[in-house]
């Protein structure tokens, strides 16, 4: 590409990033540690989902954007040792969709992640196909991945990342 | 995961091509990320490398003269051009620098001169276990693969200081003139700042990094490296692939950081800003211009033409001023490959030589971080070496009786060193003797910033000497880990 090409000179923010991006990013870094998560309520942002992964990039941005306001009623995450649920709706902490937690290698690359799975009984039957994975971005922040399980495998659905309010 | 590099080198110039080319003949499996892109020369033609852009000359020269222009202080802000344009121009209140892109950085566009520092025990006393003798192998092996000699009078080169300006009663020219990384015996024109596409200028890509590409070296051109995070094990490095136009992201066991002193800087800074890296205290300080004052003087009358040489003509000192600094000369050479300029300024341009002066500064200045753009604060009457050339210009004038055209007011360089200098303390230093940054075992800086002080002669040597060194202590610790596994 040359002369008036789209051009990046400053660090990727993580709403800028396409799927296969993050995908790649997911791939460099190492498992979340549940004792650091734990006894903890973490605030999420939506990145990237699967239908925005070919919007030019400014309306990718855009989107993340948008999916980090309170339009969005995804809050984010609770964890404990071994179960953990998510939370609806920024003000009440509505918690709906609960996780088991374990550690295991990611089916995408083979390396070890916090996975989190949601065919548990509490859940309703939509909810149980989700599985997560979860690992560490930087001190106190966390890069996910959301996947849908199939009968014909795994399909990412969505990254989110994690951190403290 | 991931697979994780074992050697990651940022940056092309001499600082990374050559720690690449030692690392690689030393059978080490080495990967180079460089921002720029290969570049269209005759010395290349024969290795199979794609997408290769071309030198700023003739159809190109508004198209890929410039790749980005940054402004530093309160306005920060950086424009990329054109990701294939050849140099970059950073505006600052205290300095503006220019340096370069692609592979090969800054060996493309530099005057070809081969030089030693000004003095000789220029390395003594910087830190522990460096000195001017362990670091004279390195400027021997260096100059050798350069191929580096004076030009001499069997190579029929006109326009050569001692022969041209010998007669001048105000100019010293019996003094020793610079060895010339260049392939004598071809063509004498279009090889200066704007890059030898003839390929008679010795580059680093035809030299030492084209000729590795098959055994161990992996070039990644257009891939310009924004951020380093340092993780439990290793480095995860954030890279942009301008050909792409993605975002890449790598693991490395090693990184070397040579992006050219301004773009180390800001790797630095801006991983530092992060969090990727830890606080480094000494980052900025020590920043160095060399000295460099740029001037043009109608050395010739009417019937000379300069423009035909190799890419610098020579140096000279003046007559009758004290410790005069060293003057560099070179014919307006490459202008033939700017379009569109009006006859009588292509006419006049023949017999007006361009001037360098250079010297020792103090490496005074201080580079810092704002608004996620550098700032250079460096002050010319802390630096005395620039107002002692001013001074030569305008003797240089009063001699000869034509003016001597440069700008006193304002610091430009083209070879800004050091903020991320070598020394024994992290209070005052980036990088210890070894070249690693203090604190981090496996992170090296190898380009121009990591010098200590200004080198009052072209400094491309000496960064490359620092290069060898830096990959032989490198070399050393692969063996100790090899050793304890």
């Amino acid at each position: 590409m040359s002369a008036l090409s789209l051009t990046h000179t400053t660090r990727p923010r993580l709403g800028h990033l396409r799927q296969d991006e993050l995908a790649e990013l997911f791939s460099t870094l190492a498992t979340a540690d549940i004792n650091a998560l734990a006894g903890h309520q973490w605030h999420g942002r939506l990145l990237a989902p699967f239908a925005a992964q070919y919007l030019p990039r400014p309306l990718l941005f855009a989107l993340s954007a948008l999916l980090a306001t309170p339009l969005n009623p995804w809050y984010g995450k609770s964890f404990e040792h071994q179960v953990g649920a998510n939370h609806w709706f920024a003000g009440i902490s509505l918690p709906f969709g609960e996780y088991a937690i374990s550690t295991q290698n990611s089916p995408h690359d083979g390396a070890p992640v916090l996975w989190l799975d949601y065919n548990v009984t509490a859940n309703p039957s939509l909810l149980r196909a989700i599985r997560g994975e979860v690992r560490t971005l930087s001190e106190g922040v966390f890069l996910a991945r959301m996947n849908w399980q199939t009968a014909k495998g795994l399909f990412c659905v969505a990254y989110f990342n994690l951190q403290a309010d | 995961m991931a697979s994780c590099i074992d050697t990651l080198i940022i940056g092309s110039g001499f600082g990374g091509a050559v720690v690449a080319a030692r690392l690689v003949e030393a059978g080490q499996k080495v990967t180079l990320l460089e921002r720029g892109a290969w570049r269209e020369t005759a010395a290349l033609k024969d290795y199979p490398l794609t997408q290769r852009a071309p030198l700023p000359h003739g159809k190109y020269f508004a198209s890929h003269l410039l790749r980005q222009v940054s402004v530093g202080g309160r306005l920060a802000q950086r424009k990329v051009l054109n990701t294939n344009g050849l140099f970059d121009i950073h505006y600052d209140k205290g300095m503006t620098s220019i340096c370069s892109s692609g592979v090969g950085g800054g060996s493309h566009v530099y005057l070809a001169m081969n030089t030693r520092p000004l003095l000789a025990n220029y390395w003594d006393n910087r830190a522990n276990g460096l000195s001017a003798d362990n670091m004279e192998a390195h400027y021997q092996w260096i100059l050798s693969r350069m191929g580096s000699r004076p030009a001499q009078e069997s190579d029929n080169i006109v326009n050569l200081v001692p022969q041209r300006l010998g007669h001048h009663p105000a100019l010293d020219t019996k003094i020793e003139q610079p060895a010339l990384g260049f392939r004598f015996g071809h063509t004498y024109a279009n090889n200066a700042f704007l890059g030898d596409a003839n390929g008679h200028k010795v580059t680093l890509d035809s030299l030492l990094l084209a000729p590795l590409l098959t055994k161990g070296l992996t070039v990644y051109a257009q891939h310009e490296c924004l951020t380093i995070h340092k993780q439990q094990t290793g480095y995860r490095v954030e890279v942009f692939d301008h050909r792409e136009q993605k975002y890449r992201f790598l693991l490395a066991k090693r990184i070397v950081i040579a992006a050219g002193t301004l773009n180390s800087l800001r790797l630095l800074f801006r991983s530092q800003a992060l969090g990727g890296l830890a606080h480094m205290p000494a980052l900025g300080k020590g920043f160095s211009g060399n000295g460099d004052v740029f001037a043009i003087w109608q050395a010739g009358t009417k019937d000379d033409d300069f423009r035909t040489g190799t890419p610098t003509l020579g140096r000279f000192k003046l007559r009758g001023l004290p410790d005069s600094p060293m003057l560099y000369a070179l014919g307006i050479n490459g202008i033939d490959q700017i379009p569109l300029l009006p006859a009588f300024l292509r006419r006049s341009a023949k017999s007006w030589l361009a001037l360098v002066g250079m010297g020792n500064d103090e490496a005074n200045g201080r580079v810092t971080w704002r608004n996620d753009e550098l700032h250079i604060d460096y002050q010319q009457a802390k630096n005395p070496i620039l107002a002692h050339i001013y001074h030569a210009f305008d003797l240089l004038s009063q001699h000869d009786k034509k003016r001597v055209w440069f700008l006193p007011q304002r610091a430009i360089t083209v070879h800004p060193l050091g903020g991320a200098r070598v020394g024994n303390h992290q209070q005052d230093s980036v990088i210890n003797a070894k070249g690693q940054v203090h604190g981090h075992r496996h992170l090296y800086v190898s380009d121009g910033s990591a010098l200590p002080a200004a080198t009052g002669t072209p400094p491309s040597m000496t960064i490359a000497a620092w290069a060898s060194h830096v990959s032989q202590h490198i070399l050393s610790e692969i063996k100790n880990h090899e050793a304890h596994i």
